[in-house]
């Protein structure tokens, strides 16, 4: 899944204790990501976590308080080279609703150096969608597939997409993500989406973020996520040993049985009576999201940072 | 899905903005071209009239309107056209709508529906895809607006031989620079209302409050005070001299009082039983006018017209200056 496009060298996106503040509240803190290219990266958290405001930093809509954000490999956001390279959906569609698809297109067009107006064209008439229906006439899903033409129709290396699913029905979330990932596997592209939604991420992503109160909880690559966590089932008297010995993200108690979600690779030794089996992601997600108090930051650190922190990933 | 891309289509369209602009706003601008249009159509049949009349009556060739056939010749034309006082008194309030209807929507629509997300992360960017706005809705608008005060000032050519052009509260707000001055200035008021307030309704009452206010501001306090008016005996002052201002008496020893003080010092002499007759013999006063000539009303209207400008070009600046920096 366009895993070998970018080699991994660049970072889509880089930030360096980025923070923003709304009046006295803060939205984002201390957040220090470095986003691979060639991936497609989740960010996942609750409602106000903070995912729009860092989308918004990365797309020049907003400028931080204090931190530093860069896209593309050194890019400031809002800066020539990423407004020409970088594709971002928001939230909700953010299309003029009163124009034609047609209108739609040409105003894209009007608006972009780079513009591939066949590419947006085939899009659209492969779902068929009426170029003179007015945008606010289309039905959700037809409105989303609009908008991830005219923002394909940019050729961006780079594509934001803030919560593109969370005004779809499943059927359209599907076809959505189903469009989204034929145009990665095309061009190669990388794709960073913003998403409350869980459930649907295990087969789409190959890096997750989740943002927990306005801050970074977990980032790394999703194999390496849940191949380095286990769920331990085993007596309760002994969950506490266990416990002692393995970094635990999260426990659970039915009956006498006890269930750890532990941070540890397949080979641990495990005490008699014990038993251990992998962990999906949106189980993974929902654990940390839990227990607000873990984390796990592994992965490549931004080039300005490697050095200057090496602190432990376990808090 | 693999479709030809061409690397020479990296520039933008000629025009692009152009389309963009008239595409986005046309709605507002053919709306208020609309209203422009049909005062014009009166306008001109009115004007039509007017002027052939004006030539029937052979007004050009009097030299004085103060009686005789050439006095109620102007009277009856002056009579003719007063239906118009009232409709050019609502087009005054043109340029305050003009803001509000072309310049708050402008950012306040983007914010409300959240499309300054879309349009803002395009190639163009937010910077010049104002200013191209800014600049074309700008010229749209002094191409309207200075095409309808010429119109007015044909219309106005056969009254403004039998009244000065000066004359205050009338012709000369839609007449001229000013008509064209005080749109941009308002369209450019709507802008900075529209991106500070975000919110169309509320921008677009900011509009017109201060458009109403720039109009009075302008119009009753600072335009008096433009250049130094000229004083007159009253009689040789008539409706073709220019902008009266205000009058004063000057007595026989040439001391000049204020019409008030007059008035107190001849209440003061019948209180103390003076032989009134005898006093207003020996009282005599000239009546004085303060007045702007009408040959000062291209003067006027370029500094008032100049000032305006300077209001536009503020708010303007100050909407871009707020894009850029505050917003976002």
């Amino acid at each position: 899944m366009g895993k070998s496009c970018g080699g991994g060298r660049v970072n889509v996106i880089e930030t360096l204790k980025l923070a923003k503040r709304y009046g006295r509240r803060w939205a984002l803190e201390d957040c220090t990501l470095a986003l691979p290219a060639g991936r497609v990266v989740a960010l996942v958290g609750p409602n106000g976590s903070g995912k729009t405001t860092l989308l918004h930093l990365a797309v020049g809509l907003m400028s931080q308080t204090s931190g530093t954000v860069t896209v593309l490999g050194g890019s400031r956001p809002g800066s020539q080279d990423a407004l020409d390279r970088v594709g971002f959906m928001a939230q909700s569609t953010a299309l003029y609703r009163n124009l034609s698809v047609e209108d739609a297109l040409r105003v894209g067009r009007n608006l972009n150096r780079r513009w591939d107006n066949a590419l947006a064209l085939e899009r659209l008439r492969e779902r068929d969608i009426p170029l003179d229906r007015k945008v606010g006439k289309l039905s959700g899903g037809q409105q989303s597939q609009v908008a991830l033409a005219l923002v394909l129709a940019k050729r961006p290396d780079l594509l934001i997409l803030d919560e593109p699913l969370a005004a779809l029905d499943p059927l359209a979330r599907h076809e959505f993500m189903s469009a989204l990932m034929a145009a990665v596997a095309a061009d190669g592209l990388s794709v960073v989406f913003s998403s409350h939604v869980v459930a649907e991420l295990e087969n789409v992503c190959d890096h997750l973020i989740v943002l927990s109160g306005g801050r970074v909880q977990v980032a790394g690559d999703v194999d390496d996520l849940t191949a380095s966590h286990q769920v331990l089932a085993g007596p309760a008297e002994e969950a506490g040993a266990l416990a002692a010995s393995l970094p635990v993200v999260r426990q659970q108690w039915a009956a006498a049985q006890t269930q750890l979600l532990v941070r540890a690779g397949s080979g641990e030794p495990l005490p008699p009576g014990w038993q251990s089996h992998g962990v999906g992601l949106e189980e993974l997600v929902l654990a940390y999201l839990r227990e607000p108090s873990a984390s796990v930051l592994p992965g490549p650190r931004p080039a300005a940072t490697a050095a200057a922190e090496s602190k432990g990933a376990w808090a | 899905m693999a479709v030809a891309f061409d690397e020479k289509q990296f520039r933008l369209p000629r025009g692009a903005m152009t389309w963009v602009t008239w595409r986005q706003h046309r709605a507002a601008l053919l709306a208020v071209t609309g209203a422009l249009a049909a005062f014009a159509i009166a306008l001109l049949i009115s004007g039509l009239r007017l002027h052939s009349d004006f030539d029937r009556m052979h007004l050009a060739a009097c030299t004085q309107y103060d009686d005789g056939i050439c006095s109620r010749n102007a009277d009856e034309l002056i009579a003719s056209v007063s239906t118009w006082t009232y409709p050019i008194f609502l087009l005054t309030f043109m340029p305050g709508v003009i803001g509000a209807f072309v310049g708050a929507p402008l950012l306040a629509r983007e914010f409300e529906t959240g499309s300054y997300r879309y349009t803002w992360t395009q190639g163009m960017g937010k910077t010049r895809w104002l200013a191209s706005k800014m600049l074309l809705l700008a010229l749209a608008i002094v191409v309207m607006t200075g095409a309808f005060s010429a119109l007015i000032h044909w219309w106005d050519a056969p009254l403004a031989t039998l009244e000065s052009r000066m004359r205050p509260r009338s012709y000369y707000e839609v007449d001229g620079l000013v008509f064209a001055a005080r749109s941009l200035a308002a369209f450019a008021a709507g802008a900075f209302f529209g991106a500070v307030l975000r919110r169309t309704v509320p921008a677009m009452a900011a509009t017109l409050a201060t458009y109403i206010g720039l109009w009075y501001t302008s119009a009753d306090w600072i335009r008096g005070h433009l250049m130094t008016p000229v004083g007159r005996p009253y009689q040789d002052l008539g409706p073709r001299t220019g902008w009266l201002m205000d009058k004063w008496l000057v007595d026989s020893h040439g001391h000049s009082m204020t019409i008030e003080h007059w008035r107190d010092q001849y209440d003061a002499a019948l209180r103390s039983g003076a032989n009134m007759a005898e006093y207003v013999k020996t009282h005599t006063y000239t009546l004085w006018g303060h007045y702007q000539p009408a040959n000062r009303f291209w003067a006027f209207q370029a500094m008032e017209a100049g000032g305006t400008l300077v209001v536009a070009m503020a708010f303007a600046a100050a909407t871009l200056w707020w894009v850029r920096r505050r917003v976002a």
